[in-house]
């Protein structure tokens, strides 16, 4: 009994001994901001435009695709979601459909695959410049899509930040900001796209980028608003460069096999990028809902 | 004061020892005594260095001169002054205005071993004190001694591994009866224990022979983080990553009263006669703080590299402190009645550590990087326990052997590298009428199976002057054994743990 009293008297003493690295840290420096608000109130998503049973016309773009990738630090099986958002314009006359990129938001899902490794509070996350919205034309895909009341399977090439490949498709993609195929797409003076990453280090990639999506046919509903499929697709992602050395190595895209769809929402011919970002997945709401 | 001055003053401390005419009166109140050494060491490996290569050279030409002088103003007072010269046979000038100095063509310090004054029964008759510069040395274990905490360990010299750092304290001693005494102890001021040169390279980051990164040390985090960590730096090609000297910073306990030291100590010493052998049995208690650092916080700073714009420089900044703990120790040393038996003796102490939690940040532009702030509890408040036992044995007169086993090295607290057990056996043969011993001795962990060993050969040419030759070699891997855990180092083969040397010293002692 004695014993335990002293063990007590001892235990009771050192209670309040306690030394912590992390509180001496969080001290020391501050935390990196985490995403700025914008500030402007979320659009409800209604606009109004008409309607029409044809194929041709302007749409907004939500092409959604799930990939697995391995990053360091954070996870060894990532599960990526890609979301691009682009306006498609389809004209009346036939000939090429015209995809503009507008954004692309990345939700990663950083469960480990180890179920003994402590998630991570933040995930990941990277910026796709602006400027490359303002590119212009990002992708093509070229068939006739007069007088038709479906998009067609079909497709679509989007390159970032590197031009004239012959076949654009196959040809490997270049190694090396030296290369005269890779050009200043978002013209900040950096080599092909830069990608502004904010975790898990910060810094900015300079890169080159293919995604090819097969988008399976669509019929234009019967309210004449939406298109809706699947798709499969692959990313290929090459870094000619970075700010820091740690941001170079790339992890490849390993595409799911489910999960991966897009949807297509009729709007004005005056809609811009600009509408999309702002109104972003609000303005898919119906699409996404279940039994659509 | 100036070393210069040191050296005035202890030659007129020399000066004023007793001389033949007119000193009869002092000569029983002075004695004086010290030893003169020299000590030559040349490393025999070239692997264990800060490179592949470095080796095969000597690493040590060293002459110390110890003078110890103890004065007995009054039959009841004692002035004790332990002093000790050391001279390190290294030119260290590197440019043409050191060549005018002489401290730097024949570098050498001044140690003050100890300083103090003794005073016997005052205030009362079964009452001594002492005041002064003091090394202490508690319990019964060889060596391995973990209640022995109010002196830290003074490891500068790998192969003195029995010296301490001196402290300034003040000591009360009670002699309530024959049997029993209680001591007890106040340490106004912390201080730390001395490191020898290799521990740096504890934190040191290995790269190639063209600079390229190729390890960094391995932080007190869980096995998940420091994947996370490796597979950070791994991504980039070594060759672009450029680190820095690490910067290992000690916080040291600021001077207050409550961050003094403090111990107590009841002996108790009976003889049980002829058939019962002599018992000398203590318990202890002591407050304080463990005087190796453990690791406390690490930041790895990303930042361009001034140098190449294509390249990272990576500064590394860590923190290590002093947890502060309660020791209740009890030590016992039996010496049996009849020589065929060996003694035996055991220490025992529980610590009551402070919890201490590692954090690791990844810092970029002065600013955390929330996902890569990483913690682990590096000390758990958790009670454990550090202990030696051991038997030595005089099987003949020429034949001497000593083993512990002992729980817990010097430096280890119950961080993440863990308490390791180790074997700690010693044989000692003597020839010639004691004129040439041959000693073996060793420290052998059990858990990693590293082991340090220190066979040496030892001539009394004459007696009080001895030529000593013997080789300290240590044993076991340099790479961790787990890259991926802090307890990964292999205790004696890391290299922070020193060279492996030949040596021979000469000493006359007087």
């Amino acid at each position: 009994m004695k014993r335990l009293w002293f063990v007590l008297v001892f235990a009771l003493s050192c209670e309040d001994w306690k030394s912590s690295g992390p509180d001496r840290l969080r001290d020391a420096y501050p935390a990196t901001c985490g995403g700025e608000d914008s500030g402007a109130p979320a659009p409800d998503g209604s606009i109004v435009v008409a309607p029409s049973e044809r194929v041709a016309g302007t749409w907004a773009a939500r092409v959604v695709q799930r990939g697995r990738m391995a990053i360091p630090t954070v996870c060894d099986d990532c599960l990526l979601t890609l979301t691009d958002l682009a306006l498609v314009t389809i004209p009346s006359d036939g000939g090429s459909i015209l995809w503009r990129f507008c954004d692309q938001p990345m939700a990663m899902d950083t469960t480990p695959a180890d179920p003994t490794d402590p998630p991570d509070p933040d995930a990941p996350h990277s910026t796709v410049p602006e400027a490359l919205a303002n590119a212009g034309v990002s992708a093509w895909a070229a068939f006739d899509t007069s007088a038709t009341t479906r998009l067609p399977a079909h497709r679509v090439v989007w390159l970032w930040g590197v031009r004239d490949l012959a076949d654009p498709v196959q040809d490997p993609l270049p190694e090396s900001a030296d290369s005269p195929l890779v050009f200043d797409q978002d013209l900040d003076g950096h080599p092909g796209v830069t990608i502004r990453v904010d975790r898990p280090l910060e810094g900015e990639r300079y890169m080159v980028r293919r995604a090819v999506w097969d988008l399976a046919e669509a019929a234009v509903s019967a309210d004449g608003l939406w298109l809706t499929g699947t798709l499969t697709f692959s990313v290929e992602e090459k870094a000619i460069g970075a700010d820091n050395p740690l941001l170079t190595i790339l992890a490849p895209i390993t595409p799911e096999a489910t999960g991966n769809a897009y949807a297509m929402r009729r709007v004005p011919p005056d809609f811009t990028c600009e509408d999309l970002r702002a109104l972003g997945d609000t303005l898919f709401e119906p699409a996404l809902s279940p039994g659509r | 004061m100036t070393p210069r001055a040191r050296i005035l003053a202890v030659a007129c401390l020399v000066a004023a020892l007793p001389r033949p005419s007119g000193a009869s009166d002092w000569s029983d109140k002075v004695q004086f005594s010290g030893y003169l050494q020299s000590d030559l060491r040349y490393v025999i490996e070239d692997y264990r260095g800060p490179r592949r290569g470095d080796g095969y050279r000597f690493e040590m030409n060293r002459n110390d001169l110890n003078l110890r002088l103890k004065i007995e103003p009054d039959p009841r007072a004692q002035a004790v002054v332990d002093a000790r010269f050391r001279f390190y046979g290294f030119n260290e000038s590197s440019s043409l205005p050191e060549l005018v100095r002489r401290d730097r063509i024949d570098p050498y310090d001044f140690q003050l071993n100890e300083a103090y004054l003794a005073v016997r029964g005052a205030p009362f008759e079964s009452v001594d004190f002492r005041v002064g510069r003091v090394i202490q040395s508690w319990g019964t274990a060889d060596m391995f001694n973990p209640t022995d905490n109010l002196n830290a360990r003074d490891f500068s010299d790998p192969l003195d591994y029995t010296a301490k750092v001196p402290n300034q304290m003040v000591e009360v001693t009670w002699y309530p009866t024959d049997w029993l005494t209680l001591t007890a102890v106040w340490v106004p001021v912390f201080k730390p224990s001395l490191l020898p040169p290799s521990a740096s390279l504890g934190f040191a980051v290995e790269t190639t022979d063209d600079g390229c990164f190729l390890s960094a040390p391995t932080p007190p985090l869980d096995p998940s983080d420091i994947r996370r960590l490796q597979r950070l730096f791994g991504a980039a090609d070594p060759c672009r990553l450029s680190f820095a000297t690490p910067e290992v910073r000690t916080l040291q306990p600021d001077t207050t009263l409550a961050n003094s030291q403090a111990a107590a100590r009841a002996r108790f010493q009976v003889d049980f006669g002829e058939r019962g052998g002599a018992l000398d049995f203590s318990l202890s208690y002591f407050y304080g703080r463990f005087t190796f650092p453990v690791a406390y916080t690490a930041v790895a700073d990303i930042g361009a590299d001034p140098d190449d714009a294509s390249a990272a420089r990576v500064r590394y900044v860590a923190e290590l402190l002093y947890p502060r703990m309660h020791v209740a120790g009890a030590d016992f040393a039996y010496s049996p009645p009849v020589e065929w038996l060996p003694g035996l003796f055991g220490e025992v102490a529980v610590v009551f550590p402070e919890e201490v939690t590692f954090g690791l940040a990844v810092v970029q532009n002065g600013r955390i990087q929330p996902s890569l702030l990483m913690s682990a509890i590096n000390v758990p408040s958790t009670p454990f326990v550090k202990a030696t036992v051991g038997l030595d044995y005089t099987v003949t007169s020429w034949l001497y052997t000593n083993i512990q086993y002992v729980r817990g090295f010097f430096d280890e607290f119950n961080d993440q590298y863990g308490l390791h057990n180790y074997l700690a056996p010693a044989i000692e043969l003597k020839f010639f009428d004691d004129e040439l011993k041959i000693r073996a001795a060793g420290a052998w962990n059990l858990d990693d199976l590293s082991a340090a060993v220190f066979p040496e050969a030892t001539w009394v040419v004459v007696p009080s002057v001895e030529v000593t030759g013997g080789v300290w070699a240590y044993l076991g891997d340099t790479k961790p054994l787990d890259p991926a855990s802090y307890a990964g180092r292999s205790k004696f083969g890391q290299k922070a743990a020193g060279r492996s040397v030949a040596y021979l010293k000469a000493r006359v002692t007087w």
